[in-house]
């Protein structure tokens, strides 16, 4: 089978290791010059910043992720976070077993969970969060941030469980040696091994159908047929990338594409802001994430260099801290992110290297978590992975449990 | 000269890939044009296209 995949982020590589190694022919067409997306490291001043995530896959080894990476045979090393995380509350460390939160709290979630198990009674989280003790609230509100980038509005209960049972499934984060790159890398040898090709700067026009049926792809320089296509550009673009593929004769306000269009109009994005911090002591000093309930705008940290010093220059820690954006003021926001810097690392010599946001085009997730459409289109040999289709796990382990589901769905 | 369209989402790739330190980013990216050499790397690393050259 020839299969074409759109877009070398980590659903397009993921994509095309996992057909590679079971023997198609599969060509990656990227239009930026470097792989991974927002996935991999550029290196600056020394320090190998990510491009869009934190060093970090939420479920470690033993998520969706780490288990797809481990079968592919991928060099890759992950870390497994210890402790998982802690919150910093009331200037103490606090723990986060499902004992560390109040019993009332606790309570409210089986009977919502009971309520939905039994009656399917499915809210937005913001109901649930209404009433929760100061703790339990701002927590939720710092995990929904950190992992996700949304606020309780944008999910619904039943979303949220399933994530929730994944952590108690999966366990917690680690650190990938090389940070996000290592991954990337890994992966790009066991496509390049299986000989298959990777393009960079070689962008696809459009997608060629027929019918129910696509029938290629178009770039500069002519048409090229295959079997299957993968879209690593989220429904939306993957839609637009069709209507100026389809050269049916029918009404174009009438045909599948157009309609596909209309169908994915409506995704949202999520948006975010990370900042890389350069600091001489290490602030966190373990490989977990430190949430941040009592910040203004910060949900929480982490400090990669514990787990792979190689990731800043010697003798130098690299901190990120991300905050979910939300308002329609980004500048607003960053100064508010700023301000909670300042705030928790008054006692240290740091400095902000990198502010970097995400939103619209480039975001932190092409859909909004809980929000995901799943892999299919309205053409059958033409799906979609990445942020775009996540399945019901957090950031890379979402977009990994999408893959797998395809995976079924194919083979 | 290199100019910074209104589709900017901040993420700061071009910074870290100029050679000449000539971009800051803090919500969007803003050019030295008194250091820029038009060498357009960050219009190449640009993944919303939002870095134009104009004369």
């Amino acid at each position: 089978m020839k299969v074409a995949i759109i877009g070398a982020g980590l659903g397009g590589l993921i994509s095309a290791a996992i057909l590679s190694e079971k023997g198609e022919k599969v060509d990656v067409y990227e239009r930026l010059p470097f792989i991974g997306g927002r996935f991999t490291n550029i290196p600056y001043k020394g320090f190998q910043i990510s491009t869009g995530a934190l060093h970090m896959i939420p479920h470690g080894k033993r998520g969706p992720l780490g288990q797809i990476l481990k079968e592919l045979g991928c060099n890759v090393e992950i870390e497994d976070s210890k402790p998982d995380g802690h919150a910093l509350w009331e200037g103490e460390l606090k723990t986060l077993r499902r004992k560390d939160f109040p019993k009332g709290s606790r309570n409210k979630l089986m009977r919502w969970y009971l309520l939905y198990k039994l009656l399917r009674r499915d809210k937005y989280l913001e109901k649930f969060e209404e009433g929760l003790d100061e703790f339990t609230a701002k927590f939720l509100r710092s995990f929904l941030g950190w992992s996700l980038s949304i606020s309780s509005s944008d999910i619904k209960f039943s979303k949220f469980l399933s994530i929730l049972q994944n952590v108690e499934k999966y366990g917690g984060p680690g650190i990938p040696i090389g940070g996000c790159k290592g991954v990337i890398e890994s992966l790009f040898e066991v496509i390049r091994s299986n000989d298959g090709r990777v393009q960079k700067r070689k962008q696809v026009e459009s997608i060629l159908t027929s019918e129910k049926n696509v029938k290629g792809i178009k770039v500069k320089g002519g048409n090229i047929d295959y079997d299957l296509v993968i879209s690593n550009l989220g429904h939306q673009v993957t839609a637009k990338m069709l209507m100026r593929g389809d050269n049916s004769n029918n009404n174009k306000t009438d045909n599948n594409s157009s309609k596909y269009v209309n169908q994915t109009s409506t995704l949202e994005p999520s948006s975010g802001v990370k900042y890389s911090i350069s600091i001489d002591e290490p602030f966190i000093g373990n490989t977990g994430v430190l949430f941040t309930p009592q910040l203004e705008r910060i949900s929480g940290m982490n400090e990669v260099t514990n787990a792979d010093p190689d990731l800043a220059p010697n003798g130098k820690h690299l901190l990120m801290a991300h905050q979910p954006v939300l308002s329609d003021n980004l500048r607003y926001e960053i100064n508010l992110g700023l301000a909670d810097l300042k705030n928790i690392l008054k006692k240290y010599k740091y400095k902000v290297i990198a502010i970097q946001s995400y939103s619209n085009g480039w975001p932190v997730n092409r859909v909004k978590a809980g929000n995901d459409i799943g892999n299919k289109t309205p053409y059958k040999n033409l799906y979609v992975v990445g942020d775009g289709a996540k399945g019901d796990c957090i950031e890379v382990d979402g977009i990994a449990l999408g893959i797998k589901e395809l995976m079924r769905d194919l083979f | 000269m290199m100019a910074i369209a209104k589709y900017c989402v901040g993420c700061a790739f071009c910074m870290m890939v100029c050679p000449e330190g000539a971009i800051s980013v803090k919500g969007s990216a803003e050019i030295d044009l008194e250091i820029c050499n038009e060498c357009k790397k960050c219009k190449t690393y640009c993944p919303v296209g939002a870095i134009r050259l104009v004369e």
